[in-house]
């Protein structure tokens, strides 16, 4: 193998590793960005019920209809009667008890109510927020008794959530760490490969800058690559899996939360590569051992 | 040119490699430093380029004083000299044209100068016909003449070679020795490290002997 061969069949397996170590990451990403969507959409917390005193006049409920459709997060009011809820319970029930008698008790036992739909943006702890202000609003309304949104359910599903994103937190910074330090000393034994080349550029006068100016360009390529191949590499990942598994993800009518990186998050991603190139070779680079008092 | 005083130089707290080391050559002299193997003379020279500090003792080359050369300033004061090793020390995966061109290239000469002044300088070690070869496929004697082509290229105020006949037939190493001689006429100062005393004596040049580290 000649010197050149050397030489690029070195550039060839730094970049293969990097781009086997960046897409660790990069999937790790996308798989924790779509779990997030996925367990916000099971958490239902798209609904808040808004309970109606019994005395409430149709022109107050109008009233009532109006300022709730005018809050924040507000998507859409449904004003379910007296009757109506009972229809509904009679229809959830209908297996359990066949003959649901005495209509008239239950029309007087069930309150009338708005059922209101939630605009969901952000993350599951902000649309968490948003529901709470939204339903302390609520509950200073006269015409209001009572506001169910599930609070203990969605309070434990909060905290399970924060485990989930301090346990990815943590594997994140494991894998970034591992895939930094892999990539650092595969550039670090790069350069000592290149130590005569050094000698030799040291011997002729070029200074430090003019040196370590072609190992950051350098660097800063094979992080850029190896980003450009993990990003297509995990795409097309996520297709396959998207196409593999299309039946089990329309049965459980998530097809539409599933995404990859938004245009931001790709050239966040990109930025990471090239910079984790750059810092590998720069830290590298000045700590080289200079065989001339340099 | 090239001032040395009470030079020093001890490996190891034990292996005194030169001893009060005194000399002084002068601008445009040509100077053979003659001497058996491992009598110092590659140390001096690593010592002349500042490649290696001495121990003690004073060094002042092209009116740089290396005992007091910062960092910073080692890269400028190589540029004022050309170093040919016994080794070559080619870029291996560059070829003859961009080997010699390097000097040039870092001091940030521009394009057509250096084209020009490359051939010119290929053309005095006759290798002008193989420029584009790569350093593996030139013999040990056409890889000295790269290597005395790249120390030559930016016409350094001051060349010291190691043993640069080392690896040449009787016929070239007179024709290395002419293209030294021609580069020293132009005022170049030229310090050769030999142990070619054939070639010495032929020569009538001023001699400078080591044995031991002690001149």
């Amino acid at each position: 193998m000649n010197f050149n061969t050397q030489k690029a069949f070195l550039k060839f397996t730094t970049v293969l590793i990097t781009t086997a170590g960046l897409s660790l990451i990069l999937g790790f990403f996308v798989f924790f960005k779509n779990l997030n969507r996925v367990i916000t959409v099971w958490g239902d917390v798209e609904k808040v019920t808004a309970y109606l005193n019994s005395d409430v006049a149709l022109d107050e409920v109008q009233e009532a209809r109006r300022k709730i459709e005018a809050l924040d997060h507000v998507k859409k009011v449904t004003f379910v009667t007296k009757e109506q809820a009972v229809e509904e319970f009679k229809t959830q029930v209908a297996g359990f008890l066949h003959d649901v008698k005495e209509e008239g008790s239950l029309v007087q036992l069930m309150p009338s109510y708005f059922e209101i739909e939630v605009k969901v943006n952000g993350t599951f702890d902000e649309t968490l927020v948003a529901i709470k202000k939204m339903a302390s609003t609520l509950e200073e309304m006269k015409v209001i008794e009572e506001v169910s949104y599930g609070s203990l359910w969605l309070d434990k599903y909060s905290q399970f959530i924060e485990y989930i994103y301090s346990f990815s937190g943590v594997i994140g910074m494991i894998l970034v760490v591992t895939v930094f330090l892999v990539i650092s000393n595969l550039i670090k034994s790069n350069i000592y490969q290149r130590a005569r080349e050094i000698e030799i550029l040291e011997i002729i006068g070029a200074t430090k800058s003019y040196i370590r100016k072609p190992f950051l360009i350098e660097g800063l390529f094979i992080g850029l690559v190896s980003g450009i191949i993990s990003l297509v590499l995990i795409f097309s990942l996520f297709r396959f899996f998207n196409v593999k598994f299309e039946k089990q993800i329309s049965f459980f009518r998530i097809q539409d939360i599933f995404s990859f990186l938004s245009t931001w998050e790709i050239i966040a991603f990109m930025l990471f590569t090239s910079t984790i190139g750059l810092i590998s070779s720069y830290i590298n680079i000045v700590r080289f051992k200079w065989n001339s008092g340099q | 040119m090239i001032e040395i005083s009470h030079l020093y130089k001890t490996y190891n707290q034990k292996f005194h490699a030169l001893k009060n080391i005194s000399l002084e050559i002068n601008s445009g002299e040509f100077v053979f430093l003659t001497g058996p193997s491992g009598a110092g003379k590659s140390t001096i020279f690593k010592m002349i380029s500042g490649y290696e500090a001495p121990t003690s003792g004073n060094i002042k080359v092209a009116n740089y004083n290396l005992g007091k050369l910062s960092n910073k300033d080692i890269p400028f004061f190589r540029r004022k000299l050309g170093v040919v090793f016994q080794d070559f020390k080619l870029l291996l995966d560059k070829n003859v044209f961009d080997n010699v061109s390097l000097p040039l290239l870092v001091q940030g000469y521009p394009d057509n100068f250096i084209k020009r002044r490359v051939h010119e300088v290929l053309d005095t070690v006759g290798l002008l016909h193989k420029k584009e070869q790569l350093p593996e496929c030139l013999s040990g004697g056409e890889q000295q003449r790269v290597a005395i082509a790249r120390a030559i290229v930016h016409q350094p105020g001051v060349i010291i070679a190691d043993e640069p006949t080392g690896n040449l037939d009787p016929d070239m190493s007179h024709h290395i020795i002419d293209v030294f001689e021609k580069v020293c006429a132009q005022g170049t100062t030229v310090f050769i490290a030999t142990h070619d005393l054939e070639m010495v004596k032929k020569r009538n040049k001023r001699v400078i002997a080591i044995k031991d580290g002690a001149i």
